[in-house]
């Protein structure tokens, strides 16, 4: 499965065609905004499925996701491109559908056996072993509180600098900062089975 | 075991998060202490393996859920505005309703209070102010009288029993019909 190997907030020469999209999606052409979705649909699912950790939320998470920016887009600045805003939009939708959902959020192990690497080596003991480090990173990943959860994965996984982190967030930097040091930390003891 | 004060630093070194004077120092505690320089091995070694990590995905029918959400902005939308808008004309029409309905909503109204056996006092309500909801006429239904059979009166036993205040006599009245006497 390819996988578009940029952030969704990439520079401007990535963008070009995106900011085109843009304008035509303002002016309420489906196909430009079509396209837009296909742009980023697979970083917002996988955004999504490292937070809520479900298979099926994840889907509901992308495509509220997408809804909310049809009915935003007007308000998208061309500029900044859709990344952020998606961003910001895919943390909120998550946090959403676990409010209402109030489960629990393990998953059930038929959509475990269904989740694969993005880039899944060919080599299939490569496979396993790539599969085993993405079911504990879940795992570790869903021992942490959501908000630190959320500013680590934006931090450390999407590459955001903390200051983006904070906006998306909706949080101080400081606080930002401090969740994501709380969350290198505990990872870190999860990682070697010290918590 | 990490030095007091540190591990913050430290945690916070590794993602560049800090001011580069208070980096050089925490850089020149790691020179001296393995402790604090084995757990900054480790928080970069995670992070590196985050930051490495593809982005992961499952089976997931992407056009299926592209058209899922064409759908979905094609349906026409009541906003919150109409919501309220529609909220509010049922709530009026409710109302102006139920004050059509309310009985007797102009007659003055009288609490009667028996007292004595021979006395009634009534009190007189304040007329109500009226509302300037007029009141629909009432249409003329004809009803035709109940058929009712009244059965005989049962005989009863009748106690008296006196009180303290001779204005006051309780009357006990106990049916016997059907009871052996």
């Amino acid at each position: 499965m390819a996988f578009a190997a940029a952030r969704m907030d990439d520079p401007p020469e990535r963008t070009a065609g995106e900011a085109r999209l843009l304008v035509l999606a303002k002016t309420g052409d489906l196909d430009a905004f079509e396209q837009l979705v296909a742009l980023h649909e697979r970083r917002v699912f996988a955004l999504a499925l490292r937070l809520t950790s479900s298979v099926e939320d994840a889907k509901d998470a992308t495509q509220e996701t997408f809804i909310r920016l049809h009915r935003k887009i007007a308000q998208i600045d061309s500029a900044r491109g859709v990344g952020p805003w998606l961003y910001s939009v895919t943390v909120n939708a998550c946090r959403d559908i676990a409010r209402d959902r109030q489960r629990s959020r393990l998953v059930p192990m038929e959509n475990w056996a269904s989740l694969a690497p993005a880039d899944p080596v060919a080599n299939p003991e490569g496979l396993y072993a790539d599969r085993q480090r993405e079911e504990h990173l879940r795992s570790v990943l869903h021992c942490l509180p959501e908000k630190e959860r959320a500013a680590l994965l934006l931090r450390e996984m999407e590459g955001l600098s903390t200051e983006e982190v904070a906006r998306i967030l909706g949080n101080s930097e400081a606080t930002v900062r401090s969740q994501i040091c709380n969350a290198r930390l505990k990872l870190r003891k999860l990682l070697r089975g010290k918590l | 075991m990490t030095c007091v004060g540190f591990e913050d630093r430290i945690t916070r070194s590794v993602g560049g998060d800090m001011a580069p004077k208070e980096a050089a120092e925490v850089e020149q505690h790691l020179r001296i202490c393995a402790d604090c320089a084995e757990l900054a091995r480790e928080l970069e070694q995670d992070r590196a393996w985050l930051a490495s990590r593809p982005p992961e995905t499952a089976e997931v029918d992407f056009a299926a859920m592209r058209r899922e959400i064409r759908r979905e902005i094609a349906r026409p939308r009541w906003g919150w505005k109409w919501l309220t808008a529609a909220a509010a004309i049922l709530l009026a029409v409710g109302l102006v309703t139920t004050l059509r309905r309310t009985p007797h909503a102009d007659r003055p109204l009288a609490v009667t209070v028996a007292a004595r056996k021979d006395t009634v006092l009534a009190i007189p309500v304040p007329e109500p102010v009226r509302r300037s909801v007029r009141t629909r006429p009432r249409p003329k239904v004809a009803v035709a009288p109940p058929q009712l059979a009244l059965e005989e009166p049962a005989s009863s036993v009748e106690i008296r029993l006196a009180t303290n205040d001779p204005n006051v006599t309780i009357i006990l009245v106990h049916e016997t019909k059907g009871v052996m006497q």
